[in-house]
């Protein structure tokens, strides 16, 4: 799987090579700067882009914007975007076009080897995930809605996962329940929120987004 | 108009009220004639000694007698509010840190209070004792008139002439020379708008900078006892890893595993901080972007109209100042209004940048003590910005922050 890095710490940007390496990735171009990013993306077309969201030279946000640019030239284009914070204003503007294959995620979460290499995957494969602090943060700005309000707490457990882009198994994993009471729950929940329920996957994911940030 | 129906209406009262003024006039004046002679003399005798004498070791009877004036001026002060109703605000520079000749010599006030210690002992002694001289010709006046009965003195019929019309005047002009002379010595004693600046600029300099100090100590106890001992932990259960790998890899991979949650709640507890020094997306995105990603994080909907662009951005600072300022008043909404809903609007008008936090809540906000929205204040008193609150019981609340965008 080939992939297009921009980070511009030097000690951060190594790792993350090594990391990538090390799994089977192929890192084809290592960048530090917004238009460097932009440029590697249209000249790589890599299965996947991992980037930091503040990058030189104006150490704003070069790297969501850098992204954003590059999906709008080749839609669809897989993008993870790292950063020391996460804020729910640019999760919106990263999901705006519903094509999915978009990550945002902590820059903590690398730590966690395992889960950033799955959210690597799960982006790539097309589909979505959202750190789920971003997703605390959806769900306690929308604490007042009498829908979200109607659901019992573990089905409150479900949708977070979902929102967060794990699958049924994983989700029946996370939370020590059969994939079946998984299912059943996402029903009901669909029912209580009032979402479409013939969706699956990344569209149930961005549905889902979509309901908790509509104000 | 009711001054005028009191004047026709109650003619008889307000002639009482007029001659029960008269004789503490005349006392009053008295002691103001006293006072400017037997203080002001002194006063000025001492101060053009120790001043003149400043080359050769006076400097340090300079102070004591400055203050001396100082209270002979506060008292006139004090005097002209109680007798006359005009106020008159001391001027004085706070001394902030300076030595103290160079405080009390640096400060225009102190020559203003000396010139008019000067000019007070003519003005003063003549306003002074014009009301008693009236108030006695008035006396004369009165006795004159038994006296014609006795006797064809020519004497009586001389205070006669001078002594009735003294005797009309005196409960007019007796209080209004008071006050003639509390409005003179306001023309000197109160504070000029250079001073009065001045001292302004003095009092929020100081109030940021103690602000900025508590902040910076904050910030410091923060680090200290959070991320930096986080830290130290990671390095422990590191350096404890690297010693157990080999004969008990089990242990070495909880220890880990134990690292990694602490690095992990350092980071948490980094991005707090981070926040509350300077939010990340005010960083990279400016006010506007910022006031929305703060309304979106807020349970009730709050609508953002902000028709500053992207490009044109305050200088940073005031930026900052005004963020704050807008986040603390909507805490306030959030925690005391029990609004339903809120607005945050940011507008520039003529060189200002003003911004209003609105919310349909049950008012009756205020500006309290030392935390929270006077804290805001002090902080844009610094730019020369406002914070004003209108919040009538019942509601609405509006709490409008100003800067200067210049």
């Amino acid at each position: 799987m080939r992939v297009v890095l921009a980070e511009d710490q030097a000690l951060l940007r190594d790792g993350l090579v090594r990391l990538l390496t090390a799994h089977g990735f192929e890192v084809v171009a290592a960048v530090e700067t917004g238009p460097d990013l932009v440029q590697a993306l249209l000249a790589e077309r890599p299965d996947v882009a991992v980037a930091d969201i503040r990058l030189p030279p104006t150490y704003r946000n070069e790297g969501l914007a850098a992204a954003l640019e590059a999906r709008r030239r080749l839609p669809g284009l897989p993008v993870l975007i790292l950063s020391q914070h996460v804020e729910p204003l640019y999760a919106r503007e990263l999901l705006s076009d519903s094509a999915g294959a978009i990550g945002y995620l902590l820059k903590d979460r690398v730590s966690n080897v395992r889960s950033f290499l799955e959210a690597v995957r799960t982006v790539a494969g097309g589909g979505t995930t959202m750190d789920p602090e971003v997703v605390a943060k959806m769900l306690a700005r929308r604490s007042r809605d009498e829908r979200l309000g109607a659901l019992t707490p573990r089905e409150r457990e479900v949708l977070a996962a979902m929102a967060e882009g794990h699958a049924n198994a994983g989700i029946a994993a996370r939370l020590v329940i059969t994939e079946k009471a998984v299912s059943n729950h996402i029903n009901t929940i669909f029912a209580k929120l009032g979402l479409l329920p013939d969706l699956d996957g990344n569209r149930r994911v961005l549905a889902v987004l979509a309901f908790l940030d509509t104000a | 108009m009711a001054g005028l129906s009191q004047v026709v209406g109650g003619g008889a009262d307000a002639w009482r009220e007029r001659a029960s003024a008269t004789a503490p006039a005349a006392g009053r004046g008295l002691v103001l004639a006293l006072v400017s002679l037997l203080a002001g003399i002194p006063l000025l005798v001492a101060a053009a000694l120790t001043l003149g004498l400043m080359p050769i070791g006076g400097g340090v009877l300079v102070p004591p007698v400055i203050r001396a004036v100082r209270g002979l001026a506060n008292w006139q002060r004090g005097i002209g509010a109680r007798w006359s109703g005009v106020e008159i605000e001391p001027p004085y520079l706070p001394r902030a840190g300076r030595g103290r000749l160079r405080w009390l010599l640096g400060d225009p006030a102190t020559w203003r209070d000396l010139l008019w210690t000067a000019t007070n002992i003519p003005v003063g002694l003549a306003l002074g004792l014009l009301p008693l001289t009236l108030a006695g010709w008035g006396v004369v006046g009165l006795c004159s008139i038994p006296g014609l009965a006795l006797s064809a003195d020519v004497f009586w019929w001389f205070g006669l002439a001078f002594g009735l019309p003294a005797l009309v005047l005196a409960p007019f002009v007796g209080p209004a020379l008071i006050r003639a002379q509390a409005l003179w010595a306001r023309r000197l004693l109160a504070p000029t708008d250079v001073g009065e600046r001045i001292s302004t600029l003095t009092v929020t300099r100081e109030r940021v900078s103690d602000d900025a100090e508590a902040e910076m100590r904050r910030i410091e106890r923060d680090l200290h006892d959070g991320a930096q001992a986080r830290m130290a932990a990671v390095g422990l259960s590191l350096g404890m890893a690297e010693d157990l790998i080999r004969e008990n890899p089990d242990e070495a991979i909880a220890l880990l595993a134990e690292a990694r949650e602490h690095s992990g709640a350092a980071l948490a507890e980094l991005r707090s901080l981070v926040r509350g020094i300077l939010p990340p997306v005010l960083a990279e995105r400016g006010l506007g972007d910022a006031l929305r990603a703060l309304a979106y994080a807020s349970p009730i909907p709050v609508e953002v109209r902000s028709d500053l662009y992207p490009t044109q951005r305050l200088p940073a600072p005031r930026e900052s100042a005004l963020y704050f300022g807008i986040a603390e008043a909507l805490a306030n909404v959030l925690k005391h209004s029990g609004a339903a809903r809120a607005r945050i609007e940011v507008f520039r008008r003529e060189d200002r940048v003003v911004a209003e936090v609105w919310d349909e809540g049950s008012g009756g906000a205020e500006v309290d003590g030392g935390q929270g929205l006077a804290g805001v204040r002090r902080r844009l008193a610094a730019f020369d910005g406002s914070l004003t609150v209108d919040s009538p019981v019942g509601g609405p609340t509006t709490v409008t922050l100003e800067v200067p965008c210049e």
